[in-house]
């Protein structure tokens, strides 16, 4: 839990610090991380649903890794694509921008994995 | 004052009653069509027998101030149940069971949030807070889970939170905040990113916020202590409450399906590579693949995600009130994904938020199409 915390710690105040560098208004920046994740799951749900046989078959396919991989896939998409939809809703300026908050999430994901592996 | 000048006021607020009464028979009436029809009378849910007689021994234990009854169901606060036991009680005395007079109380509650929805969304506009009534008295997870008792109860005080929040009364606002906590522990991460959400949007003066988000978690966190008496004193209570919620707490959590976070923990613990590389997949299949099992249920999730869409593509800035339906949105999704509950009842706290952001987002994309040169 102290890992969690720590990282979803990091991640906001580097996110901050992104958002002071490309002048952004950082409330409004802030706000579009959990609408991004949030929306994302949702998008992700209707993805998912999609895979023939659906929630329950994708998860308990035989093949774990090929489960794995195209949960992965499904998710990066949704989220790239909520944060998009997110950063065009409130109005923020870049489009670059709306596209961070996902790749973050992504990032702060594979760090708690590469430490798991490591330790 | 003229006669047509008297007359008016009293007329308005007629025509309000008979409104009001209609905007809630309405969804009250199709609530218990549903109990009738799908013999919901006969069938017992084992969590509502459990309820029922914990909010008696509540009610019994605060008569005789002996506190050890609230250890029974302590993973859920008190108020839901204490309310329905004072419903049974109530009903008992009418000749009604125990188990009626709970699906009554709880079918009025979700009634009354279709007309919390309708207040809420017509400051909006009028058509706006119909369309959002309408989605949410018709939505058949609303109908279908109208006995999820905590839920039900959980989401109506949040419905009126929001009310309260937009309205700006700040204080009341927290204190209803804290009825809902009391009715179900996910309400404090609603009513924290409801306020996060408003104020981050609105912005305004360091000190203005500040004051502001003190106004409403000063009253919620006193309304909390003090309506739970698991957080009260182990002096008073002749045990430690923070004990018993901890453990109750813990054991839900881990009873239920395994989170991402324990595959993690397991994976960390793990000394054979193999196993680690297993686990780690399960955590990132966990994590990656969250299901919502509500789209093949409801209208209501696609109204949200095409209005979405609409809005982004529109670039049509958020009002308060679909911020702060957003902030009660984001809440829950996320600690739906965190715990991993995938029940479908967990879903009707969700649908008040959906259908404010649907019925604002379909009238004002119209609105929009017709103002467009």
């Amino acid at each position: 839990m102290l890992l969690e915390i720590s990282l979803a710690m990091a991640s906001v105040l580097l996110l901050i610090a992104a958002a002071r560098t490309l002048k952004v208004q950082t409330s409004l920046y802030i706000l579009a991380i959990p609408i991004t994740i949030a929306v994302g799951l949702f998008i992700d749900s209707i993805l998912v649903s999609l895979y023939p046989g659906g929630f329950q078959s994708l998860v308990n396919s035989p093949s774990r890794e090929r489960a794995f991989s195209i949960g992965t896939l499904a998710f990066l998409v949704s989220l790239v694509g909520s944060g998009v939809l997110t950063g065009k809703m409130l109005g923020l300026k870049s489009k670059w921008i709306t596209i961070l908050p996902g790749t973050l999430l992504v990032v702060l994901i594979g760090v708690a994995m590469l430490i798991s592996i490591l330790s | 004052m003229s006669l047509a000048g008297h007359q008016l006021p009293r007329t308005r607020t007629t025509h309000s009653i008979i409104l009001g009464l209609l905007l809630f028979a309405v969804p009250f009436a199709l609530r218990s069509v549903w109990y009738l029809d799908t013999g919901l009378m006969t069938t017992v849910n084992p969590d509502e027998l459990l309820y029922i007689s914990a909010g008696t021994q509540y009610l019994a234990g605060l008569w005789q101030k002996n506190f050890t009854a609230f250890q029974v169901n302590a993973e859920h606060p008190p108020l839901s149940k204490i309310l329905t036991a004072l419903s049974a009680t109530v009903g008992a005395s009418v000749g009604i069971s125990g188990l009626m007079s709970m699906r009554v109380l709880d079918a009025a509650l979700g009634s009354l949030t279709c007309v919390l929805l309708f207040l809420l969304v017509s400051q909006v506009s009028r058509r706006a807070g119909y369309l959002a009534w309408a989605l949410i008295a018709f939505d058949p997870i609303s109908i279908r889970f109208a006995t999820a008792s905590l839920d039900v109860t959980m989401t109506f005080f949040l419905a009126l939170f929001t009310f309260l929040l937009i309205s700006k009364r700040y204080a009341l606002a927290g204190a209803i905040g804290g009825l809902a906590t009391l009715s179900k522990y996910p309400a404090v991460a609603v009513v924290l990113f409801s306020v996060f959400f408003l104020f981050a949007w609105e912005g305004g003066n360091k000190s203005q916020v500040i004051r502001r988000i003190g106004a409403i978690c000063i009253p919620m966190a006193a309304v909390i202590l003090i309506g739970n008496p698991l957080l009260w004193p182990s002096q008073l209570l002749g045990y430690s409450g923070i004990d018993v919620l901890s453990r109750a707490t813990y054991s839900t959590l881990l009873g239920g399906e395994p989170t991402f976070f324990s595959f993690l923990t397991e994976a960390l613990r793990s000394s054979n590579p193999e196993a680690q590389r297993n686990l780690l997949q399960y955590f990132g299949l966990y994590l990656f693949v969250f299901y919502f099992p509500f789209f093949s249920s409801s209208y209501l999730p696609w109204t949200f995600v095409v209005s979405l869409f609409v809005r982004a593509r529109r670039r049509v800035l958020p009002l308060p009130v679909e911020i702060v339906s957003l902030g009660w949105f984001c809440a829950l999704v996320l600690v739906l994904w965190l715990v991993t509950k995938k029940g479908d009842y967990y879903t009707v706290s969700l649908m008040p938020p959906l259908a404010t952001i649907s019925g604002t987002g379909i009238l004002r994309y119209f609105a929009v199409k017709r103002n467009a040169p």
